[in-house]
């Protein structure tokens, strides 16, 4: 049961990472392109 | 590399010490483990709170206002962080009292502390088109930053509680054994960082918008 809930932890954590990861690399994409123009 | 970007290799590791490295609570048993996410969850809303009044009290000294958009974010974060604490301490509160919610001092201190950051967001929105909005903004955050510690350490320490000790208790003493000592001082530490990384971009985008905005008003 605990293996579950850390395996259920862990998967949410993938999906917060992703979005954060994802984010950041839009937001300094954005940053050069703002800065070019 | 910056220091906040290690949380995507420091995340999974306390998620791993918290759940296998970390011995349960004597009488709390496995349920217990929902601490190490509580207490950090907890820890980051009451440092966003306070980040954001301190960001505020430099907003009113500036007087420029420029960097209002830090106050607002901290908040931002600091109320999802204090729904979070709201729903991890329900969940454990159904474990070890049965019940979703008691109306214990420390669960009725922590909505009220809620809905003063609710009446912020608010505030601030109602007043998106006053020239005064960071101003009245930035004063209402260092208030609810003057207000939060009674809520949040003084009453559920005046009324009795079924809320166990907090971790700054009153024999000063932590009681808990080595390894969940590591484990919820690790955790609390990576939560900040979380907390760091998630305010760094917030705060970038609010520049990107303030940029896009400077520029078409060039234009």
């Amino acid at each position: 049961m605990i293996n579950e809930v850390m395996l259920t932890v862990l998967i949410i954590w993938i999906g917060i990472a992703l979005f954060l990861f994802k984010l950041d690399r839009r937001v300094a994409r954005l940053e050069e392109e703002i800065n070019e123009l | 590399m910056k220091l906040h970007k290690l949380i995507y290799i420091l995340m999974p590791v306390i998620i791993f010490m918290a759940f296998v490295w970390a011995p349960p609570a004597e009488f709390l048993g496995e349920a217990s483990r929902i601490l190490y996410f509580h207490v950090p969850v907890a820890w980051v809303s009451v440092i966003s709170f306070i980040v954001a009044g301190i960001s505020s009290i430099l907003t009113l000294i500036r007087k420029d206002g420029s960097k209002d958009y830090v106050s607002y974010n901290s908040a931002l974060i600091g109320l999802i962080f204090t729904i979070l604490t709201v729903v991890t301490g329900s969940i454990w509160a159904h474990i070890s009292w049965g019940s979703y919610w008691n109306w214990d001092p420390r669960e009725t201190s922590i909505v009220i502390l809620l809905l003063i950051y609710i009446a912020y967001f608010t505030l601030h929105s109602a007043l998106s088109e006053n020239s005064n909005q960071k101003r009245i903004g930035s004063i209402y955050l260092i208030l609810a930053m003057v207000i939060m510690p009674l809520f949040i350490f003084i009453i559920p320490r005046v009324y009795p509680s079924l809320h166990p000790d907090p971790v700054i208790n009153a024999d000063k003493k932590i009681h808990l054994e080595l390894t969940m000592k590591i484990t919820l001082f690790s955790s609390i530490f990576v939560f900040s960082l979380l907390y760091i990384y998630i305010l760094n971009i917030m705060n970038r985008i609010s520049l990107i918008k303030i940029k896009i905005e400077e520029k078409l008003y060039d234009k």
